[in-house]
């Protein structure tokens, strides 16, 4: 089987992210790692890779700091990394990542395209779809479990409103990866020395005749979310406490 | 023309629809265009006064294939309905189904797509948008000019009341084959039944603080007693006691219910950028200086295993005067 996985790096959730002096970026000095719903698609990768064999590769699109997530994956056991790298993708339009993408991708062979169900950056949870509609692939969204059988076929199991389904799709397919799918794995210091020798192949948009276009939607802003919350704290004794609840639900909250 | 993309819960509409109506109609008022809205599926049977005052046509797209949801039936559906018509955007709720369908349709109908958005303005044919970033730590505006499928935030927009609109429904047979469903559904198992916590009014969400998963059954009494469901903090799901559905946090769902109350939860910053929406905040804990209360409209501090019983006597009390 050949996998694709594309993964994204994301400021660490843990992280305080702030704007910088521009007003139109976040700083840049935060910890940065890969994007944790693309760990869920890399681990599968692998375990595919391990029952029937072929090659784990990964994508990654954008301007600067990618080394980093795809040694952890080459370290997690992938086989090759490709960073199509470009000031263009500095962007968080995940339609324009999609073209890159997709256009990377046509020119590889693949069963399987694996990816996070959102990049927990923008939340947006576009990329996936975007890329299976652009491969004319089926798409099959947040799964929690994958079973792939060597006709080529493939059963999963997939978040819905209210409950879960069961589907089938012929490969290739795309499948993103939801939180319960494994239990990704830590790079072993085996894995780590042989990250170290993998190579990195650079790819530039224009090498794959493509200019991410990004001209139609802007960016104008980006500011913090305001807070009027009033703070007010009670102590002593708990039903004093709960009879002055009574009285915010009744006269500010309206549900009394 | 704006184009609503509707959401059914077997008959009935589900409530995102008229969230995303209304964001339809800022729209189709700022773009000075009609509105109308399409429902995709098979065989459906929703109630019309709902619906016809709310949008200028309401179109049904129907066919057997279209039975059980997948996104790439419903997106050749709606692309291959819409290819002919003038669509200056299609909004569509970020639900699941949403989220699904509409990178689906931007890609064949080579429109922009923006998900999970919170505000919504047009002027002089440029759309701007709001959305959460980083969980809801930043808030990044985009300025888009051209067509573009957006979906909306749940509780972000209001549902929209009826207006001044003539609606008709029309039904419409959908053009698909076999080879446009390569994604079948073999099984559906429900969940309990509970809805999606992004779509409630209020909720009742516990934290490491709760210490176990029967205190829990204590948050399930207070959310019954205020009407409400339970939701949970990260902390409380990695160790086991609520299911992951129902987490609330930037690792989990962002939430905007009218009243949110936080019982043991000190207020990560992922957790925070969750809430921000909310109308209204209490907050539960036994640390009056503890995150969330600075978070909160209302801080009860103390052993919460005494404030809440206390609380929930209080509000039965309450409700039978």
């Amino acid at each position: 089987m050949d996998i694709i996985v594309c993964i994204k790096r994301i400021p660490d959730t843990a992280a305080k992210v702030e704007i910088d002096a521009g007003g139109l970026e976040i700083k840049k000095d935060v910890p940065w790692v890969m994007n944790p719903y693309d760990e869920f698609a890399v681990e599968e990768a692998l375990r595919i890779k391990e029952k029937f064999g072929g090659k784990v590769t990964l994508l990654h699109a954008g301007a600067e700091g990618g080394e980093e997530v795809l040694k952890k994956g080459l370290a997690m056991g992938a086989d090759e990394a490709v960073y199509i790298k470009d000031r263009s993708l500095a962007a968080l339009d995940s339609m324009a990542f999609a073209k890159v993408l997709s256009a990377v991708i046509k020119t590889k062979p693949f069963d399987v395209i694996l990816c996070g169900r959102m990049g927990m950056d923008t939340a947006s949870g576009l990329l996936g779809g975007a890329l299976a509609a652009l491969l004319k692939i089926p798409c099959v969204p947040a799964i929690k479990k994958l079973t792939i059988f060597p006709q080529k076929t493939a059963l999963a199991a997939r978040e819905i409103e209210g409950g879960m389904e069961t589907v089938q799709c012929p490969l290739p397919a795309l499948f993103t990866a939801h939180k319960g799918l494994n239990e990704p794995r830590y790079p072993s210091l085996s894995g780590i020395m042989r990250s170290k020798k993998q190579e990195i192949k650079y790819i530039t948009p224009a090498s794959l005749g493509i200019m991410p276009d990004v001209a139609d939607l802007k960016r104008t802003a980006l500011s913090y979310p305001t807070s009027s919350r009033k703070s007010a704290i009670l102590k002593g004794d708990a039903s004093a406490q709960a009879k002055e609840a009574i009285k915010f639900l009744r006269d500010e909250v309206k549900i009394i | 023309m704006i184009w609503v993309l509707g959401e059914l819960r077997g008959s009935s509409i589900a409530p995102s629809t008229f969230e995303a109506l209304y964001a339809g109609r800022i729209l189709s008022k700022g773009l000075k265009t009609g509105l109308n809205l399409v429902f995709v599926g098979h065989d459906i049977k929703i109630q019309p006064e709902a619906i016809l005052k709310k949008a200028d046509k309401i179109y049904l797209l129907e066919h057997e294939l279209l039975n059980v949801y997948t996104s790439s039936a419903c997106g050749a559906a709606v692309e291959r309905f819409l290819a002919d018509k003038d669509a200056a955007a299609i909004i569509t709720p970020a639900s699941l189904f949403g989220r699904d369908a509409a990178p689906a349709l931007a890609v064949p109908l080579d429109m922009a797509c923006i998900a999970n958005v919170s505000s919504l303005d047009a002027r002089d044919g440029i759309i701007l948008v709001k959305r959460p970033l980083y969980g809801g730590k930043i808030i990044e505006t985009l300025s888009l000019k051209g067509r573009a499928v957006i979906s909306v935030m749940p509780r972000a927009f209001k549902a929209a009341e009826d207006m001044d609109y003539d609606g008709e429904i029309i039904s419409v047979d959908a053009s698909l084959g076999e080879t446009d469903c390569p994604v079948s559904v073999k099984e559906t198992v429900k969940e309990g039944g509970a809805r999606d916590i992004t779509e409630a009014d209020i909720l009742v969400s516990g934290g490491r603080g709760m210490e176990n998963a029967e205190n829990f059954s204590l948050l399930k009494e207070l959310a019954d007693a205020l009407g409400g469901q339970v939701a949970a903090s990260r902390a409380a799901v990695d160790a086991g006691w609520a299911p992951p559905s129902i987490q609330v946090g930037q690792t989990g769902r962002t939430v905007a219910p009218k009243l949110y109350v936080a019982c043991a939860i000190s207020g990560a910053p992922q957790h925070l950028a969750g809430i921000r929406g909310a109308k209204y905040v209490i907050a539960i804990n036994k640390d009056p200086d503890a995150p969330i209360c600075k978070e909160a409209d209302l801080c009860m501090t103390g052993n919460v295993f005494e404030i809440i019983p206390a609380l929930i006597k209080e509000i039965k009390a309450a409700a039978l005067r």
